[in-house]
């Protein structure tokens, strides 16, 4: 078959003439100077549609192509790259410096744990770069109907982020200001965007630091906006505030409707739950999902319930779960630890390939050898390629340190995950005189990562601001890198990024310490 | 055989047949949605993209045309991780199509196969501009791109030194 392809002559040009009964004729501005002129736009989207203006500006734009689009194309490239090349693209140009920056924090990918970094003002310009601000509710039309009228899709990277804070002066959703009264005027607006634009979304995430509605009503909203994202892949419900428990108070009576919802939504693959938690709220939504579900995260600052995934119904296989991250910081006894791993035991999951356990650090409880974890691990988890341990590591072996037994080694090395390539433990841990053993227990990994302690961070930084290396953060490398010399591990990068920083140590021979 | 006739933002027309458009997840849509509000069944349907321009669709098309019979890739394939098996999936034929092409076309065809969603299409022309940035330093990107730095006074030396401690996951 024959492409038929027939010119238009409908395009513009700027010496055709656009300037009406206006004085000032565009086509006498010189091309260099509309170059110039047009060279300074800075969001990709005014620049996409200047393009759509007149052929001669279409012309005029072709030029910054490369460098305007990336922010627009980085979305779909990203999964593809590294974090390191990311970050090199930050380097290549401003305007590729801000492509990265705009898009990272809405990634599902690029995780942060800290509430904070959704209501920083700092931030705001992390948010879709569109910045409409509706002063009426009634603007919210006049706004879909221009986005209809040029069928543009006001959530190009197919996620929304959809905030319902008090605290943060007004309601919005990702770069869309929404100057709304009150939640149910939120709710409406929200779905009204939906209707038109929801099966565009891909990625959902809630953030609230309110429970100030009839849950009733609440759910219904839910309900409805649900419906309306047919496409929904990834699912992030966070709720914020400083006191504890408040998650838990927002999301108490869980979504029971969840897995009535008709259809529930047939590509969704990722949940991520957090940083304050609701048992209920997740075992709902896993009554529905346990099928399909490929990533799950579970992040708690409080939980007083005992199991994580407390379902109605026996949840006895998630058969597609590849990813399970659990974060704890609630501990009171060691008892609820080990039942919530326990819990997991009585449920199948032949294709978990990443496991990452952050147990509570802060806990006095240090009654479960690290041996009894992993058997319990092992147990739900033998197909592992990645386990994480990085602060519940520590905490399980300190008893160890005085009284260590070979019984106790002998039990772990019995352990077996013949997958693992990948190893997460804490920082503090360089020094443990287990560590080597267990290093050598895992002879298949290919890569070790480790995570200081909170209260550490200071250390890298010097009353500047600029990372520094201390003294004590490198005799732990000296001693690490003596520890693992035998295993052919070598250390070939540092990394540090604000509020996180790992050192990575990889099987890659030829590579001295800090090189 | 039934025809839709595709229209380009800068207004050039297209005419293709129904079955292969589609295998735009898009113009299925469209056309689907024509065929429900048309009152005759024999009307031709005619679809306006105004976000893409002709240049950029007609290769779409020709992508299209060329991978006709390959099965439907699903839309939510290797979901987890946002990958698509576009190493698997491209041809030769593929290798040449994009093979003289600027990489501000193939940033074109990224956004167009996104937004027709023609999932095989997007995996090969993100792979492309994956490969041309993975493990490549700041200044081979550049050449690639044909970019020059465009930082100011220091900015440049302030984001090498905030990269120093962003490296590899």
């Amino acid at each position: 078959m024959a492409l038929a392809s027939s010119s238009s002559s409908s395009t513009s040009s700027l010496t055709q003439g656009s300037a009406n009964a206006s004085t000032f004729d565009p086509s006498k501005v010189p091309p260099e100077l509309w170059r110039e002129i047009l060279h300074h736009i800075e969001d990709p989207y005014t620049f996409q549609n200047s393009r759509k203006a007149c052929k001669s500006w279409s012309d005029l734009l072709l030029k910054d192509r490369v460098a305007q689009l990336f922010a627009l194309v980085l979305p779909h490239v990203s999964d593809y790259l590294s974090k390191k090349d990311i970050f090199n693209c930050r380097q290549v140009s401003w305007r590729w410096q801000k492509g990265v920056e705009d898009y990272l924090p809405l990634s599902p990918t690029w995780k942060k744990k800290d509430c904070r970094f959704y209501i920083n003002p700092i931030k705001e310009r992390w948010v879709s770069p569109l910045g409409n601000t509706f002063y009426k509710v009634s603007h919210i039309n006049e706004f879909l109907t221009e986005m209809e009228t040029t069928s543009s899709n006001p959530f190009p990277t197919r996620t929304v982020i959809f905030y319902c804070l008090r605290h943060s002066g007004t309601f919005r959703v990702n770069g869309i200001r929404l100057q709304v009264q009150n939640i149910e005027e939120l709710f409406t607006s929200f779905i009204s965007l939906l209707r038109k634009f929801g099966s565009e979304i891909w990625n959902f995430v809630y953030i609230t630091d309110t429970g100030d509605y009839e849950h009733h009503t609440h759910d219904a909203w839910m309900q409805e906006i649900f419906k309306l994202l047919p496409n929904l892949r990834k699912l992030r419900l966070e709720a914020i505030g400083e006191e504890p428990c408040w998650g838990a108070n927002v999301f108490k009576d869980g979504w029971y409707w969840f897995k009535y919802l008709d259809p529930i939504p047939p590509h969704l693959v990722s949940l991520h739950v957090g940083p304050f938690y609701s048992t209920k709220l997740v075992s709902s939504i896993l009554e529905g999902v346990w099928a399909q579900l490929q990533y799950l995260e579970c992040e708690a600052k409080v939980v007083e319930d005992e199991q994580y995934f407390d379902t109605s119904i026996m949840l006895r296989e998630l058969p597609n779960l590849r990813h399970l991250n659990l974060t704890r910081k609630d501990f009171m006894g060691h008892e609820k630890e080990l039942k919530l791993l326990e819990r997991l035991t009585r449920c199948r999951i032949p294709k978990l390939e990443v496991f990452k356990y952050d147990a509570d650090q802060h806990t006095d409880e240090w009654k479960i050898p690290l041996k009894k974890i992993l058997q319990v691990i092992n147990l739900f988890a033998p197909t592992l390629v990645e386990l994480d341990l990085p602060f519940g590591f520590e905490r399980m072996v300190q008893p160890q340190l005085e009284n260590f037994e070979e019984e106790e080694m002998t039990a772990l090395l019995a352990v077996s995950f013949p997958k693992l390539k990948t190893l997460g433990i804490a920082y503090s841990m360089v020094d443990h005189p287990i560590l080597e053993r267990v290093l050598n227990k895992f002879g298949n990994l290919e890569k070790v990562r480790l995570r200081e302690f909170q209260a550490d961070r200071m250390d890298l930084r010097d009353v500047t601001g600029e990372y520094i290396l201390t003294t004590w953060v490198l005799e732990k490398f000296m001693l690490l890198n003596r520890m693992i010399s035998s295993t052919d591990f070598r250390m070939v990068e540092l990394w540090n990024r604000l509020d996180q920083r790992r050192i990575y140590i990889w099987r890659k021979p030829g590579f001295g310490l800090l090189d | 055989m039934a025809l839709v006739r595709v229209i380009s933002s800068d207004g050039a027309a297209f005419l293709v047949s129904q079955r292969l458009a589609k295998r735009s997840g898009k113009l299925k849509t469209e056309i689907e949605t024509f065929r429900k509000s048309s009152d005759n069944s024999e009307a031709q349907p005619e679809i306006r993209i105004v976000t893409i321009r002709a240049e950029i669709l007609r290769l779409v098309l020709q992508w299209l045309q060329q991978h006709q019979n390959d099965p439907v890739l699903p839309a939510n394939q290797n979901e987890q991780d946002g990958r698509g098996d576009a190493e698997m999936g491209q041809s030769q034929w593929d290798r040449d199509f994009l093979a003289p092409m600027d990489l501000g076309i193939v940033m074109e065809l990224i956004l167009a196969a996104n937004h027709l969603e023609v999932k095989g299409l997007l995996d090969i022309t993100c792979k492309l501009v994956e490969s041309k940035i993975t493990g490549r330093t700041v200044d081979e990107i550049r050449t690639a791109f044909k970019l020059k730095s465009d930082f100011k006074g220091n900015e440049e030396e302030q984001t090498r030194l905030e990269n120093r401690w962003c490296v590899e996951n």
